[in-house]
């Protein structure tokens, strides 16, 4: 069996200010079967946001080990979709 | 003194006769730090509405004034009844009141004029301590009689206002053709400490109204309220909130979240982490609590509550100045906070004075408040308006 694709969500002030407050319903916006091989996770902020230069701004959301900046639905959903489909291949 | 330190919760509920809407009750509570000594008044306003609103303002607020100078009950009663101007229809100035005076060592000393029946309940039993009756109004044989007691409060023991709307509600009904009778409010209380002896005066003055509500089959028609004074062991919150400006101090902080007898509230993702990481913890954002425009509550052993920093302390400011009753529904993390709060008595927020660069941006769509400030709006509402006792620290 492949392993779940986990997203981690940053749940930090800045983040969810900036549009991560989104994320919340985010198992609503996959299908069903990205949903079966997704675990979907809170985080609180891990620093991203002090050091935009390294890492981009907020919001940030991390699937697997691709961090995503300036994450919205549409990039943690394609994101996703990778992932899985890249699992799979495996 | 017995059984060690009192704290004197006072909690009142109040209700509007259908159709108004303000009400006619006014409850008044002052604490006299100095002194050591708890006031709280409760009046009755003739009529209902506006008018007796400002009636029982006046009555509640020249008595307890005249309690804080000490001034001889009859004198404050005389004096009300002078200055309230005479009802045209009724041709008598009216008010009623009902003053319970206590000092830290549980001495207490109870006036009543004209409101039902003070009760006073300890071990699930009422306690009548003995009266003393005076008469004040002789003019046109309009007698009207003060009664006061003087009693030693101990640990776990209730006194229970409640103005006529109470004590007269569900009247010609089949339950209580004559009304919910003050020795029938007391059996009732008892049943419900018989299941929760430990209810808070919130829960129980909120209770009993909505009881009173109920026999009246949900539509009041009279201004109902209840004050409960519940003394008792405090109730001790810690609320740190914010990194400590020195790193070296981060394990001071975790040593005093850890040590802290009492429930303890961690607000920000940074000092949530810090304790974790010092007291070798887990911290798990937990997705199933609805945030409602403010970040998920998070969970760790040890901690009661885990939530954001700012945006979570701005909406419990917030909601602290529009007023919040107990229970706070809703599955956010700040109702999650206002419920803690509200259900202690002594309070202790730890600032952490860090200051949080990203957050200073002018850029970002929101204006994020420093968290001193929003830590200091939430400590003098908690004092003024929920009479907590707060103690403010800054890391
Ligand atoms: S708030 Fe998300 S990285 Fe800081």
């Amino acid at each position: 069996m492949t392993e779940k694709t986990e997203v981690s969500i940053c749940f930090g002030t800045l983040c969810f200010i900036m549009g991560g407050s989104a994320f919340e319903l985010l198992s609503e916006h996959l299908d069903e079967e990205l949903r079966e091989k997704t675990l979907i996770r809170g985080m609180n902020c891990p620093g991203y946001c002090n050091q935009t230069s390294e890492y981009g701004k907020p919001p940030f959301v991390k699937v697997n080990n691709t961090l995503i900046s300036e994450a919205n639905l549409q990039k943690v959903i394609t994101a996703v979709k990778k992932e899985v489909l890249h699992g799979a291949d495996k | 003194m017995e059984g060690g330190e009192i704290y004197i919760e006072i909690a009142a509920r109040q209700l509007s006769k259908k159709g108004e809407s303000i009400c006619g009750d006014v409850f008044l509570s002052r604490k006299i730090q100095e002194e050591n000594r708890v006031i709280t008044v409760l009046s009755d306003g003739l009529g209902s509405g506006v008018k007796a609103n400002v009636l029982a303002t006046l009555t509640a607020t020249m008595g307890l004034n005249f309690t804080v100078e000490r001034y001889p009950h009859e004198l404050t009663a005389r004096t009300i009844l002078d200055t309230l101007p005479v009802d045209r229809a009724r041709k008598i100035s009216y008010a009623t009141f009902t003053i319970v005076d206590s000092d830290a060592d549980g001495e207490t000393r109870i006036v009543n004029f004209d409101n039902p029946a003070p009760l006073i309940i300890r071990n699930r039993k009422l306690l009548k301590p003995d009266r003393k009756r005076l008469v004040i109004d002789k003019k046109a044989g309009n007698e009207r009689e003060l009664e006061y007691s003087t009693f030693n409060a101990r640990r776990e023991d209730r006194i229970v206002l409640v103005t006529d709307g109470v004590s007269q509600s569900g009247i010609g009904t089949a339950m209580y053709p004559f009304g919910w009778d003050v020795p029938d409010i007391g059996g009732w209380i008892c049943g419900v400490l018989e299941q929760e002896p430990g209810i808070s005066a919130a829960d129980l003055s909120g209770r009993l109204v909505e009881r009173a509500h109920a026999n009246d089959i949900f539509s009041a028609r009279d201004d109902a309220s209840c004050v409960v004074i519940y003394f008792r062991r405090p109730r001790k919150l810690l609320l740190c909130s914010g990194p400590p400006y020195h790193n070296a101090d981060d394990t001071r902080l975790a040593k005093i979240v850890e040590s802290f007898a009492g429930q303890k509230v961690l607000c920000g993702g940074t000092t949530a982490e810090i304790v974790a990481r010092e007291t070798q913890q887990e911290v798990e954002v937990s997705l199933d609590s609805m945030s409602d425009g403010i970040p998920p509550a998070s969970q760790m052993k040890g901690v009661d509550l885990v939530t954001e920093g700012v945006l979570t302390l701005g909406r419990v400011s917030a909601r602290l100045e529009e007023g919040v009753n107990t229970p706070v529904r809703g599955k956010d993390a700040a109702s999650a906070l206002l419920n803690l709060l509200l259900n202690n008595d002594q309070i202790f927020l730890l600032a952490g004075t860090r200051i949080n660069e990203a957050h200073q941006d002018p850029s970002l769509p929101v204006e994020l408040e420093i968290r001193r400030n929003v830590v200091k709006k939430i400590r003098r509402l908690l004092e003024n308006k929920y009479l907590k006792e707060v103690h403010l620290d800054f890391i």
